[in-house]
């Protein structure tokens, strides 16, 4: 069977990723930003007898080679043997997108260019001739609009149609590489080159518009109309709170929180219950029943019953990327950001950090400059990610019912705001230097793709399952047992057991904070493992489930019945959930930690400043709140 | 006898558990928030499945 290589390159944001997904079935992420795309990835698709593979480079605005992207696409176009390389550009905003096609000819690439998102470009009022704009630069010229299989199956039939050995640059864009050639081979300062050869590029670009684009009919666009109000200097802040708001109201009061406390009835109450009734009457021996019943239901269930905030939450955060509104927080967030040492470009990473902390410290490859990749992944696990937010659900739901979404949201803040503290004390001490500068372009409005969208939400809250079927059930079972025995075997009083003594260790540090039990203590060591471990080792050793099941109405009741109340205070409870927020980051992250910093001084820099600084904020919180008569 | 079935079922489970993590170990990857959260491939191995019958074939 014959074989077909493609490349496709393009900017960022053009809609490489939603072509290479169509034409390979990937389910890719596709973001809406800079970096979503920061190493290359192949697919594969099979059309008329041909197996294509399909490479999906980076987006990049320039082939430079100054940013980590730009590396990847400039080594691989030139150091491979690729049949055909497609340039994917947003015909609505086609002048900017040809800066980076006269750069690839320049460098003696052949191209196919991919007129992409011809629907928006015809709503904008963008009449591109196609004829024209192949003779004006000499290389095919394709049209699409992204998500359509018809669009797929054109594709489909160009990549093996076209034989690009018959294309040659057109006269001007041989004349654009001639003049190139002759400025960097003058006399002149390398900065003078450089812009010589920039004005050089919008030179040619000029000349290939008035040839073939029409914009007399452009007109302010809609995305421009809404950004007059949400990326308005004055009112995009309160919007942008607003909108986070209306996300945790939904996720915790009207629809996350209802279904959670159900289904931790259902788990916790009803299954345990059931469970421990039905293997007791089985004959099973009553250390078994307790180790399946007050170990793993109790501690995966405690951390299962979560799932329905989790899904609710990264629906809402999902539509709103869809909606093009995230990069504006990127946008809006620049001005804060470079004040406290970072750059708008390092928000992306971080917001990635609201899902998890892992793929967020991989992100920051993304970022140009050493100081901010740094910084970046040294701040990200300061974040709320998903498997806190069972921390903080717990605790919110159960000490501050009434205020459950403003406490979690609360959380979250303290969280950001923690991440550009840090930010500004490495910039200040550890990493200092420039940072890179933050062009960001801001994509179109769009209603978001329903699919994408239910995709995306369930690929986040499948990695949850997983855990907690996984890693949490093990947990479960460790701490259970270090629960139950200590060195004289079976022990029936909790507070002579492993965990109280590891717990009661760990406790010690914490009684300036107010949470100084052991049971605190080992759920705080058990979070290093995984921050849902925290919800599940609590879970075990408060006993979710050993309640009347008549008295019970949901689970921060059936907590309170089983002991919390009388272990935490609410200054203490809030106290806890901050330093949950705030301390040592779980093992995976760590990890990932080491291997993108480069080392384990780094790793082991990242867990003790972050703990340091979760205990001292923690105190402040508890002293300060003690002084004011929060109790 | 109740007892040891149980067991059996739990040792079984926590084989898997252990197993899936001891995997995500060795490869460096993790769960985290899945393939999407992570911008596919980039941490682990979701990137485009090759079908057999082309992976050989180049």
């Amino acid at each position: 069977m014959a074989t077909l290589s493609v490349a496709l390159t393009g900017n960022p944001n053009t809609g490489k990723s939603t072509i290479f997904n169509e034409l390979t079935g990937a389910r890719q992420k596709i973001g809406n930003w800079p970096g979503v795309t920061v190493d290359k990835k192949v697919g594969y698709t099979r059309y008329k007898d041909r197996a294509i593979s399909i490479v999906d480079l980076p987006g990049t605005y320039s082939v430079n080679a100054r940013s980590p992207e730009e590396q990847i696409v400039i080594d691989y176009l030139m150091n491979n043997k690729i049949d055909l390389v497609m340039d994917v550009v947003d015909s609505s905003n086609i002048e900017r997108n040809l800066f980076l096609t006269v750069q690839l000819l320049e460098k003696g690439i052949p191209l196919l260019i991919d007129l992409n998102m011809q629907d928006e470009a015809e709503r904008r009022g963008v009449h591109i001739d196609v004829h024209k704009l192949e003779d004006a630069i000499g290389m095919p010229v394709v049209t699409t609009v992204g998500r359509s299989k018809k669009s797929t199956q054109k594709l489909l039939d160009v990549f093996t149609s076209t034989v690009m050995s018959k294309y040659q640059p057109s006269q001007i864009v041989k004349d654009h590489i001639a003049k190139v050639e002759a400025i960097e081979a003058g006399v002149g300062t390398e900065e003078e080159k450089r812009e010589a050869i920039i004005e050089a590029r919008y030179a040619l670009i000029d000349q290939i518009m008035a040839q073939a684009v029409d914009l007399s009919n452009v007109g302010a666009s809609k995305s421009e109309k809404i950004d007059h109000y949400l990326a308005n200097g004055f009112l995009a802040l309160p919007i942008f709170l607003l909108i986070l708001y209306a996300v945790f109201q939904i996720t915790f009061t009207w629809i996350g929180q209802p279904i959670a406390d159900w289904l931790a009835d259902l788990i916790t109450v009803d299954f345990y219950d059931w469970a421990g009734e039905a293997l007791t009457a089985a004959g099973v021996e009553d250390w078994m029943v307790s180790l399946v019943t007050d170990g793993i239901i109790a501690g995966v269930g405690a951390v299962l019953s979560f799932v329905p905030l989790i899904f609710v939450l990264f629906f809402c955060l999902s539509f709103l990327d869809g909606t093009g509104y995230m990069a504006r927080i990127a946008f809006l967030m620049d001005p804060i950001m470079r004040a406290c040492g970072l750059t708008g470009k390092g928000v992306m990473p971080l917001m990635m950090g609201f899902g998890c902390g892992v793929p967020a410290v991989m992100g920051a490859r993304a970022l140009d400059s050493e100081k901010d990749r740094m910084t970046s992944i040294l701040v990200t696990p300061f974040l709320t990610c998903g498997a806190k937010l069972p921390i903080m659900a717990l605790f919110a739901a159960m000490f501050f019912p009434d205020n459950a979404a403003n406490v979690v949201f609360a959380m979250y803040i303290i969280g950001v705001v923690m991440a550009i503290v840090a930010a500004k004390l490495l910039g200040g001490t550890i990493f200092k230097g420039k940072g890179s500068t933050f062009l960001l372009e801001l994509p179109p409005y769009r209603i978001p793709d329903m699919k994408t969208v239910l995709l995306e939400t369930w690929d986040k809250g499948k990695g949850y399952l997983v855990k907690a079927g996984t890693i949490i059930f093990a947990a479960s079972v460790f701490i259970w047992f270090l629960s139950s025995y200590n060195f004289d075997g079976p022990t029936e009083e909790m507070s002579e057991s492993f965990l109280a003594t590891l717990g009661g260790w760990m406790s010690s540090l914490f009684y300036l904070q107010g949470f100084a039990t052991w049971e605190a203590g080992a759920a705080i060591i058990s979070g290093i493992l995984a921050k849902e471990t925290v919800v599940s080792t609590i879970g075990i050793l408060y006993g979710a489930g050993d309640v009347d099941t008549d008295e019970i109405e949901d689970t921060a009741e059936t907590m309170m019945q089983t002991g919390m109340f009388t272990a935490f205070t609410s200054l203490s409870a809030f106290t806890f959930m901050v330093f949950s927020q705030l301390y040592t980051p779980c093992v995976t992250a760590l990890g990932t930690i080491k291997k993108e910093a480069g080392g384990w001084k780094w790793m082991f820099f990242s867990a003790g400043y972050q703990f340091a600084i979760a205990w001292v904020v923690a105190l402040l919180v508890y002293q300060i709140g003690s002084l004011l008569g929060f109790a | 006898m109740a007892t040891f079935i149980t067991g059996a079922f739990v040792c079984v489970g926590l084989y898997f558990a252990l197993r899936h993590v001891y995997r995500n170990f060795r490869s460096g990857t993790s769960d985290c928030a899945g393939c999407r959260g992570c911008s596919g491939g980039s941490c682990h191995h979701c990137a485009a499945e090759i079908p057999d019958n082309l992976a050989r074939k180049g």
